[in-house]
């Protein structure tokens, strides 16, 4: 029933023996991995491996669930087809439709025909990048792995490539638009367009992908001259026009792989930033110390116990001043930075990749010589306010403040979740879901930043 | 207005894209949306046109979503009433990277899944819930964070992210059904895909609501 199982790269631990394939998040007792291993042995060669295994683990998990936080995954042969059972933290694609795991009963039966290839992994995390020829084919044994491919038996030598051969699309095939351009140009009326070039047109692809973070526009003269251009526009204010019609839709793109069923991983130049925490018995990882989950509120059992290691979440938003709101998943910058800056703090960054991340920009509208110049960064569970040196100055107002605090030139702080933080006129304010811990480590030490920055009365 | 389901798009067909040299702004030439959009239409719609519309809307999420693309900003007033139907939206182009909501928080938050405010990335489950919490915006005058208008900007924000929707109670039973499971805390707990919320809502408008009638209940057929 297995052809191939190809191991995702990361945390966790799959197995295989046979037909039975088996996958465990990295949290998973000894006693379980035990288990999964002699039952994978010892079925290895059953023709209902799988309904075995899953039926057994039904009833165990029917008289009470030992590790409800675990995610784990089985998949083997059954009557008809492959089967299996998720658990906890755990999701499946078989491309076609999701399982992912509810609350009750904490686990999922699973019965597919993968078309092509059935996807496991952490429920949450991004669908793994199917690769046929990957090196990672498990033929038995047990490794390192954060999931799963399977490819059942009678795939093809590469599936995916064969099956746009065999509906006659490829990826970059055009003609997977099915708009009716004369109706659209009985609809059109003030813009005259020829179709775009394919350079063009890829930006648009991109743009449309969602690759909306650096969209980059072609800048080329010719393959600008290429582009349509109003009838009514004047020579000095023509707009670029990029015709959309002779590509395909988002929904129509191909190749992209499936969206998994809950939430992204929160990678950091593709991978996970790892940090210590605890986890509610959803699996959430939240702050040490906190004892309700940030994400689902439930309480979280073991806050008593030593934090374990996870990918870190993203750390709340920040408001500004004139009510955006920007999600804190990696480093913003504010005001203008030299190139020659830029170096350098890349040159830091390779010190600490897990705190410096691609940096977005926090636009204000206003002049940005006028908006000084820092940093918010990611450290750990924190937010940290970096000053990065101008006249204007950066100026902190922590939650219990009685006034605004000039941050030193090129000093740091860390940010109490609700502070605000201004540049020039513009004011940011912090906000994190994640608190409860932050307050109690406050309490035992001088409070964030404190210690870095001046007193200052802030400039009217 | 015809039904939603002419054709087999449910996104809003885009003809080009415009960028104004020097300018930073993108102009977009759609399909013509003469019925305005759900947040505003240009006439009166009844409850049966309202759930379509936002079942065509979940329709279109899936598609983008079996495509590895994440709208993040459904709402009602990205889904728009054309001659064919209900569709939805592009993504907002013109948005600055990672900006998660626009300057009028009142009205935008009460969409938007508090785990983007949690600084999480737009997803299947995130666009799920905004598919709920747009659902209930359109069929009740009840917000599901009742005070979020009149607040400030850090004060929604707080609310939304710290708080729980509550959901209208005079909404049918099926309605808040569907929407309860949208918005739940856990996105685990929530519909696994867009088009089950879709399908759903489809089930409901065929069965349990007349196109003829206003108000929250319907009548039956």
């Amino acid at each position: 029933m297995i052809n191939r199982l190809e191991v995702t790269a990361g945390p966790g631990t799959v197995i295989r023996y046979g037909n039975v394939a088996a996958w465990t998040t990295p949290d998973a007792s000894a006693a379980l991995h035990a288990f999964l291993i002699e039952s994978a042995r010892n079925l290895a060669d059953s023709p209902e491996a799988g309904q075995v295994l899953v039926d057994h683990l039904v009833s165990v998990l029917g008289a009470g669930d030992p590790e409800p936080q675990v995610g784990f995954a089985v998949v083997g042969p059954g009557r008809s087809g492959l089967v299996g059972l998720l658990h906890g933290p755990a999701q499946a694609w078989d491309g076609d439709s999701w399982t992912v795991v509810s609350t009750q009963p904490g686990w999922a039966r699973l019965a597919c025909d993968p078309s092509p290839a059935l996807f496991v992994n952490r429920a949450g995390d991004a669908t793994p990048e199917a690769a046929h020829s990957s090196v990672l084919d498990l033929e038995a044994g047990v490794v390192p792995g954060a999931g799963f491919v399977l490819w059942p038996s009678g795939t093809a030598e590469d599936p995916l490539q064969t099956a746009d051969q065999a509906d006659g699309n490829t990826p970059e095939d055009p003609t997977l638009a099915d708009t009716d351009p004369t109706r659209e140009e009985q609809e059109r009326t003030h813009v005259d367009v020829v179709p775009a070039s394919e350079e063009v047109t890829q930006v648009m692809a991109s743009v449309l992908a969602g690759d909306l973070e650096d969209p980059e526009v072609p800048d080329d003269p010719e393959v600008l001259a290429e582009l349509t251009r109003s009838q009514d526009a004047t020579p000095d204010a023509q707009p670029w026009v990029f015709d959309l019609r002779s590509r395909p839709s988002p929904a129509q793109r191909r190749g992209g792989s499936p969206l998994p069923a809950i939430g992204s991983a929160f990678l950091v130049d593709g991978k996970q930033v790892l940090v210590e925490g605890v986890r509610c018995h959803r699996g959430h990882l939240n702050r040490p110390g906190m004892i309700f989950c940030a994400v689902c509120s439930s309480p979280i059992r073991d806050a008593e116990e030593p934090p374990t290691l996870g990918p870190r979440p993203a750390l709340g938003c920040l408001v500004t001043s004139d009510g955006s709101v920007y999600r804190l998943d990696c480093a913003y910058r504010v005001g203008p930075w030299p190139q020659g800056d830029a170096e350098a703090l890349a040159d830091t960054e390779a010190d600490t990749p897990a705190a410096r991340l691609t940096h977005r920009t926090l636009r204000f509208g206003g002049d940005p010589a006028l908006e000084g110049r820092a940093e918010i960064i990611l450290e750990g569970w924190d937010a940290v306010a970096e000053d990065g040196g101008s006249e204007v100055g950066t100026y902190l107002y922590p939650p219990g403040a009685s006034k605004w605090q000039r941050m030193v030139n090129g000093s740091r702080a860390v940010l109490a979740p609700g502070s605000h933080i201004s540049f020039g006129r513009n004011v940011v304010t912090y906000i994190n879901p994640w608190v409860a811990a932050l307050s109690t480590e406050a309490n035992e030490s001088e409070g964030p930043g404190n210690s870095t920055i001046s007193l200052e009365r802030r400039p009217r | 207005m015809s039904s939603p389901y002419d054709g087999s798009k449910f996104s809003l067909t885009l003809y080009e894209l415009l960028v104004e040299d020097g300018s930073e702004d993108l102009q977009l030439v759609s399909e013509p949306a003469t019925g305005g959009t759900l947040a505003r239409p240009e006439g009166p719609l009844d409850d049966r046109s309202k759930t379509l519309a936002v079942a065509a809307a979940a329709r279109a999420a899936h598609e983008s979503h079996e495509a590895g693309i994440a709208h993040g900003s459904i709402s009602p007033g990205t889904t728009f009433l054309t001659n064919a139907g209900a569709r939805l939206g592009p993504p907002d182009l013109m948005s600055p990277p990672g900006r998660v909501a626009g300057s009028a928080p009142g009205s935008l938050l009460s969409c938007v899944d508090p785990g983007l405010l949690r600084g999480e990335s737009p997803s299947r489950a995130s666009d799920v819930w905004s598919l709920g919490a747009s659902l209930h915006l359109s069929l009740s005058r009840a917000s599901l964070y009742p005070g979020l208008d009149g607040d400030e900007p850090v004060t929604a924000v707080q609310r939304v992210l710290y708080g729980r929707p509550r959901l209208d109670p005079t909404l049918p039973a099926q309605i808040l059904d569907v929407i309860r499971s949208c918005v739940a805390a856990d996105p685990s707990n929530r519909p696994g895909s867009a088009l089950v919320v879709a399908e759903k809502l489809e089930s409901y408008a065929s069965s349990g609501l007349s196109s003829s009638t206003g108000g929250h209940g319907g009548t039956e057929q």
